[in-house]
């Protein structure tokens, strides 16, 4: 299926991104990825790890570039708008670019900025000489969608948009075309027909379905954008109202205007001779121009003189008259043939921007900040001062798993973890309390329902409560902000309100079933936390505490008090 | 051929003032019309729309979008002034708006510089449209003033009286017409909405991108004063998120970027107030007998009450708009901006202060 370059759904916002590339590059000869970065930086248009402007940058760049999110965020924006014939690689560089004219005019749109852009969907075509996507499918997308909407009594749907125009081979041949809509009526008729065929896709393209919903998001949004289809829920197909795109009188206006025009593809041009395909690609572009509201008056002697000398000529090859053509030349042919008939003016080497990644974002260290996870050393007890909290379910289910492995905590922390790997609240939450109160820490959660208990569950001490915010495998695999937040407002609430006893030095917990793969979002924001309202925010994965529950229980290790009391940041629990 | 060509423009006519008068007012006698052009005492006639280029009524310009004290700030410029897309021009003689979208949030009202839109009797703005004794075509037979002069005089002009009754009914059809317009609220367009109202209401402000997950702040704030401020928009049921996000909000401002926390404005706008016994009130009190800090709260329904009535919030300092369990409502503030708010009854759809 079709995968379309896909940096966002917001249009408005993406081609308010274009402006401000051609704004910073429109004279340069060249300019490459990191100098899209810099610039999106520069406009505000980028971020990465709670960051803005430069410090997004260096914090994004890695010296592995498929790991550097601004990076390859460039790397989108770069696909979709050559697709779009706004930008173009140069020939001997696939990674350097240069703005087009139709780019420029883009640009220059500030009467009617839609409609230009809207010729541009129209005239998208893969195979895609600007983008390297293996595909077999010749196909125009956007224009395919529209007249398969058409054919189908002027709906679609998501499901029916993967299984019809996205998937055909040769949208430009009759029999497919014919084919997939008859293939769509009878999926109407019976409802697992199309759950079908959509597994069948996903099955022969070997991409997961998920996936392939996905891919239509980008189409769906533009398609709305354009205002050619608007959503629906009334139509009666499948048995029962489902979820529907309507073509608007906007998308019949498109549809009408493609059955006007004949369309036409690079392949079809490979018998034209030169000064013909020079004298198309003229035509056809000042077309587009036209049709999007433009004043093409200024150009009209050169184009009623290629249409005169060669228009005979193209009509003989492609079998159609030269002015009711759909193909546009930036989007279709190679950059060194369409830039040497329509060149971007002003270019400049001396205006070239092609920079380097910033060097790797460097240790910081500032007064009370500490980076990595913070050591929780475990201690020998010989007594343990809450043995009677030892006698839980949690407990009792290690003991067995003590015997099961022959006391390897590794073998028996793996186990148990796994064992909860899909918990929801109600199993994680009191599972957590136990694990806390084995490890001489009574604890005790909160019953759902009650308001003002705000925490997920409380460690209760004669002087230094710790409130907990838990998040099951079922809420989030891994931890993120979210939790750090309602630690910060758990910990206020118990200080304002005392309904256990606490301190401001005592930390307030995150417990989760993983730590995230990148944890600097989270630090940063528990070391902000500490630095403006000194409040600690400790967080506990899951495996660290089974660890430290199993070590209690069978060796006698318990965590060093004060260290987890006054926990701030990511813990860290000695290896089993 | 690499000339880069301009899209035809439509061939419009401007409309201008017959008086060059500096000393202008607005004034509204009749809710149901465009207001009266004011000169020295003397009526000069109604206001009609003076067909502006780049017209204020349909975009903000890049200047009005930049939020000053926060240059990094990765603001969304959509400038469309309207939230839904109801105002348009494109072949007609002045700007249109589609009643089917239009949510009557007085954005474009207030925008208007000549105040020639106004809400009819079924509550859709509407563009006046016909020469008057005031106003009238540069090409008309009588003489009038140039089209930038009279933008000059219009942009000095004071407006008085409100541009709509802001009673209960005017209230209730908004929220109506909010949730029917159902895009309004999901993500964006509502952002939008309060990003739109705030800035008429001299209040710069920036939402952060649609999409953008890396920064988490809803909207950063700007007073025309200089004082900064950042704000969590819930127009949904999430209202519980809103002071903890508002916390990291202000930690991060403080600790990156090095506002000082006692200067900062906070401000959380939401459809309705929550009710008094939510434990949305509770924790504003906790947040602020800990921290210091004093969360304001706003109900879109007070914004657009603040829009029509001609309303600023140029001078907004931080907790003025702080109102927690013992005190919850706003009208205090409004009688401090000498704003009639006795056409909303108390506790109406919880805009002023909460019912119960």
């Amino acid at each position: 299926m079709l995968r379309i370059p896909n940096p966002g759904s917001d249009i408005d916002g993406l081609i308010r991104i274009f402006y401000s590339l051609v704004d910073e590059f429109e004279t340069a000869d060249s300019f490459n990825l990191d100098a899209m970065s810099h610039c999106l930086t520069k406009k505000n248009f980028a971020t990465s790890s709670g960051y803005m402007g430069r410090e997004a940058l260096q914090r994004s760049t890695r010296k592995k570039r498929s790991l550097d999110p601004l990076y390859n965020q460039s790397k989108m924006y770069s696909e979709l708008f050559r697709v779009l014939g706004w930008m173009q690689s140069l020939p001997e560089n696939h990674l350097q670019f240069r703005i087009t004219q139709l780019g420029l005019h883009v640009r220059s749109a500030n009467v009617q900025p839609k409609r230009l852009v809207e010729v541009c969907l129209l005239g998208m075509a893969f195979p895609n000489p600007q983008v390297r996507v293996k595909t077999n499918q010749s196909i125009r997308p956007f224009a395919c969608i529209l007249r398969a909407m058409s054919a189908l009594g002027g709906y679609i749907s998501r499901d029916e948009m993967i299984v019809g125009p996205l998937t055909m081979t040769n949208d430009r041949s009759p029999e497919e075309f014919d084919k997939m809509v008859r293939q769509i009526k009878s999926c109407r008729l019976h409802s697992d027909r199309l759950a079908k065929a959509l597994h069948e896709v996903s099955k022969k393209r070997e991409i997961r379905e998920n996936t392939l919903l996905n891919y239509t998001r980008f189409p769906i949004s533009v398609l709305k954008w354009s205002s050619w289809i608007e959503a629906t829920r009334n139509v009666n197909s499948y048995g029962r109202p489902s979820s529907f795109l309507m073509l608007t009188s906007g998308g019949r206006y498109a549809v009408s205007y493609l059955e006007k025009l004949r369309d036409v593809r690079a392949g079809d041009l490979v018998g034209l001779e030169l000064c013909a395909r020079k004298a198309l690609i003229r035509l056809c572009f000042y077309r587009m121009l036209d049709d999007a509201g433009f004043d093409i008056s200024s150009v009209q002697d050169t184009l009623k003189l290629d249409y005169e000398s060669r228009g005979p000529q193209i009509e003989n090859s492609l079998g159609t008259d030269a002015r009711n053509i759909l193909f546009s030349p930036f989007q279709e042919l190679s950059s060194d043939e369409v830039f040497a008939v329509l060149p971007t003016p002003g270019l400049s080497v001396q205006k070239s921007v092609l920079l380097q990644p910033l060097t790797d974002h460097p240790e910081r260290v500032a007064s009370g900040r500490k980076r990595g996870k913070v050591h929780l050393p475990l201690i020998n007890v010989s007594v343990s001062q809450y043995e009677g909290e030892h006698d839980n379910s949690a407990g009792q289910n290690l003991r067995k798993l003590r015997k099961e492995f022959n006391g390897n905590v590794q073998q028996i922390v793996n186990k148990f973890v796994d064992a909860h790997k899909e918990d929801n609240q109600s199993q994680f939450y009191p599972l957590v309390s136990q694990l806390f109160s084995l490890i001489d820490f009574p604890c005790r959660h909160s019953r759902a329902g009650v308001n003002y208990q705000r925490w997920d569950a409380m460690i209760s001490d004669d002087k230094e409560s710790i409130p907990i915010e838990i998040k099951s495998p079922g809420e989030e695999t891994f931890l993120s902000v979210k939790a750090v937040r309602q630690a910060l407002e758990n910990k206020i609430i118990l200080l304002s309100r005392s309904s256990y006893p606490t301190t401001e030095a005592a930390t307030s917990l995150v417990v989760g079933f993983n730590y995230p793969n990148d944890r600097s979002e989270m630090e940063s924001l528990i070391y902000d936390i500490s630095s403006v309202y000194g409040i600690k925010i400790g967080v506990i994965d899951f495996r660290s505490l089974v660890t430290m529950a199993t070590k209690a229980l069978l060796l006698r290790l318990f965590p060093k008090r004060r260290k987890l009391i006054t926990l701030i940041g990511f813990a860290d629990v000695e290896n089993p | 051929m690499s000339k880069i060509l301009k899209q035809n423009a439509p061939d419009r006519q401007h409309r201008a003032l017959h008086y060059d008068r500096g000393d202008l007012s607005l004034e509204w006698r009749n809710h149901r019309q465009a207001p009266y052009v004011i000169a020295n005492g003397q009526n000069l006639g109604r206001t009609a729309c003076l067909r502006c280029d780049n017209p204020p009524c349909l975009t903000f310009s890049n200047e009005e979008l930049d939020i000053p004290l926060f240059g990094e700030f990765p603001s969304d410029r959509n400038d469309r002034c309207c939230p839904t897309g109801a105002i348009m021009w494109e072949d007609t003689p002045t700007p249109v708006v589609n009643p089917d979208l239009c949510i009557a949030c007085g954005v474009c009202v207030r925008r208007c510089p000549a105040g020639a839109i106004y809400l009819t009797r079924e509550m859709v703005a509407t563009v006046s449209d016909e020469d008057t004794n005031a106003v009238a075509e540069e090409a008309a037979n009588y003489e009038v003033i140039s089209y930038s002069r009279s933008r000059f005089h219009f942009s000095k002009a004071k407006r008085i009286g409100s541009s709509a009754e802001v009673n209960d009914e005017l209230m209730s059809h908004i929220y109506e017409r909010i949730s029917n317009v159902s895009e309004v609220l999901s993500s964006q367009p509502g952002n939008i909405l309060v990003r739109n109202l705030l800035l008429v209401l001299e209040l710069q402000c920036g939402i952060r991108r649609r999409g953008d997950t890396n920064i988490r702040m809803d909207m950063v704030l700007s007073s025309l004063a200089g004082q900064a401020g950042t704000g969590e928009i819930e127009l949904g049921t999430a209202i519980l998120d809103a002071p903890r996000n508002i916390l990291d909000n202000v930690a991060v401002l403080i600790s990156r970027y090095h506002f000082c926390k006692e200067e900062l404005l906070t401000l959380v706008v939401t459809l309705s107030l929550p009710r008094k016994r939510s434990e949305y009130w509770k924790v504003l009190q906790d947040i602020e007998k800990i921290v210091g800090l004093r969360i304001g709260t706003i109900s879109v329904g007070a914004l657009v009450a603040l829009v029509y009535s001609n309303g600023s919030l140029r001078d907004i300092s931080p907790g003025m708009l702080y109102y927690h369990r013992d005190s919850y409502s706003i009208r205090d503030v409004l009688d401090s901006m000498g704003i009639d708010h006795t056409g909303i009854s108390h506790g109406h759809l919880d805009v002023f202060e909460c019912q119960k």
